[in-house]
């Protein structure tokens, strides 16, 4: 079962990449970011229950899951922001910072 | 038994991944992740991690998903593919439907055989650990995440000026 969940982990890991890599529109860039981090937990998760003592993997999950959100947060906020600056929600009409 | 339900949720997760790739529509690409969300909470409970399979799922079926459809709406037709709204989802309704009933009915399988519907003796040694991990050993990162979240949750505010 182990070999199965990490090859699961794995092939939602590379989706995530490929819809990052691949797509265009801000937002679906965003969900393959949060698909690798979902992929990422659910590895920890898996060998957190698997190790011998201790909450250390359990701690990490949870870490992860806590700064996933803050990221979420900042990241659909930075996507309605380029939103109203009037520029389409799109990873082209990004190329260069500003200030 | 266990195992087959793992091999079901976890090739259910990797074709509503591979959906929510395909998918024009932002909608339907939301809802393939929200498919996947709850399958990974399935595999996650299914491997002992209970408390990290609920967390999950309050975490990103709760909160994540329901900002990013959030911001979708508030994006509205431009971040949206022209033509795909939630009435008339790129996902056909019917495969829809399956990605949600399928993570409760194989999580309502795994409760019903572990007898997790009655209240457990005892909870799990490591989902007894992390509480005393947390303020423990961990506290500081505890809090400094605590602190990364509040400052996450202040990038939304918009000054007067950018309103004007």
């Amino acid at each position: 079962m182990s070999a199965l969940i990490w090859a699961v982990s794995g092939l939602l890991f590379f989706l995530g990449l490929a819809a990052v890599v691949l797509r265009r529109q801000l937002l679906a860039v965003f969900l393959g970011m949060e698909l690798m981090v979902v992929a990422a937990a659910l590895a920890l998760g898996h060998e957190a229950t698997r190790a011998a003592a201790g909450a250390e993997g359990f701690v990490a999950v949870l870490l992860v899951l806590a700064v996933a959100a803050a990221e979420a947060v900042v990241g659909l906020t930075l996507v309605l922001r380029v939103h109203w600056s009037g520029r389409p929600a799109e990873a082209d009409s990004l190329r260069e910072l500003r200030g | 038994m266990t195992f087959l339900i793992v091999a079901f949720a976890g090739a259910s997760a990797v074709v509503f991944a591979t959906l929510m790739l395909a998918q024009r529509s932002l909608y339907s690409s939301a809802v393939c992740f929200l498919a996947v969300v709850l399958q990974a909470g399935v595999l996650l409970y299914a491997s002992g991690a209970r408390l990290l399979a609920v967390l999950l799922l309050l975490i990103y079926a709760g909160a994540v998903a329901a900002l990013i459809v959030v911001a979708i709406q508030v994006a509205g037709g431009a971040a949206e593919v022209r033509g795909s709204r939630w009435s008339r989802l790129g996902l056909p309704w019917p495969l829809a439907a399956v990605g949600l009933l399928l993570p409760v009915c194989d999580g309502a399988i795994l409760l019903l055989r572990a007898g997790a519907v009655r209240m457990p003796a005892a909870p799990p040694a490591g989902d007894l650990a992390l509480g005393p991990a947390l303020f423990g050993p961990y506290a500081a990162a505890a809090e400094a995440v605590a602190l990364l979240m509040l400052f996450a949750a202040l990038a939304v505010v918009r000054s007067p000026e950018e309103k004007s």
